[in-house]
């Protein structure tokens, strides 16, 4: 039997992540924006993830899959699969799910904050998929 | 074509090469399913996508933004919005075939074979798109 939450989540975060290295390719506009951004973020679902990391540098974004990275810029822990499906559905606002508690920001929280963007202009391109 | 069109569809296509990898190490049925299925499966979609599938040995591996320079079939969508359609299950594989909109050249019973993994995807992915 396949675990279709975690099948699910797996597949919407690399989708994304994907997404991220096509957009900064192929959109000038976006990739104007990833200048002078030199970061790691892990990606974590607790208790048994997915995981994976994405590496921005050089106005070039970069991911990996199932994996952890040593010396992450930051880390984003989601609290569970339910948050990590509703999240990359675009169904709850990642604001209020922090305040909830069910998304944890540790390491360089600036950082974060200043790459929100990233996800939230992938979202208008990936509408018709992510927001069922 | 805007950057919309494509990107919406190569993240489906992404979905679709990398769901079945992910498959062919979590889902038993799946594994066995394939188990002799040896084929490289090439999608093209407009003028900008390419990727292709291989199956070997009872592994799947997907090779996004690229060309196989000999594969076992090729499957060509010129349209986006009708990949997507397609690549979500919107509009089965056969009836897209039959009206043209999927078109399919090399080894037809290794395409047809394809209808039949992407059932278990569309299973996998219930999640999504229920």
């Amino acid at each position: 039997m396949v675990d279709t939450k975690y099948f699910a989540v797996k597949m919407l975060m690399g989708a994304i992540q994907y997404a991220a290295t096509q957009l900064a390719e192929m959109d000038p506009a976006f990739k104007k924006k990833l200048a002078g951004i030199d970061s790691i973020t892990q990606w974590k679902v607790e208790p048994n993830g997915p995981n994976s990391y994405t590496i921005v540098k050089n106005s070039k974004i970069e991911n990996k899959m199932d994996a952890i990275h040593e010396k992450p810029t930051f880390t984003i822990s989601l609290k569970d699969l339910s948050v990590g499906l509703d999240l990359f559905q675009g169904k709850i606002d990642a604001a209020k799910a922090m305040s909830e508690g069910k998304i944890t920001i540790q390491g360089d929280a600036n950082a974060a904050m200043k790459q929100m963007f990233i996800l939230e202009d992938l979202a208008v391109y990936l509408e018709d998929i992510v927001r069922r | 074509m805007s950057v919309k069109e494509i990107l919406a569809t190569k993240v489906m296509v992404y979905m679709m090469g990398k769901g079945l990898e992910e498959l062919s190490k979590v889902d038993d049925e799946f594994k066995e399913e394939i188990e002799d299925f040896e084929a490289v499966l090439q999608w093209n979609i407009g003028d900008t996508i390419k990727m292709y599938i291989q199956f070997e040995e009872g592994k799947v591996t997907s090779f996004l933004d690229a060309e196989h320079a000999e594969p076992t079939t090729t499957f060509v969508v010129e349209d986006y919005a009708k990949a997507r359609e397609i690549l979500s299950g919107e509009v089965d594989g056969t009836s897209a075939y039959m009206s043209g909109d999927l078109k399919m050249t090399g080894d037809m019973q290794a395409g047809m074979r394809m209808g039949q993994l992407a059932e278990f995807l569309q299973e996998a992915l219930s999640e999504l798109l229920s």
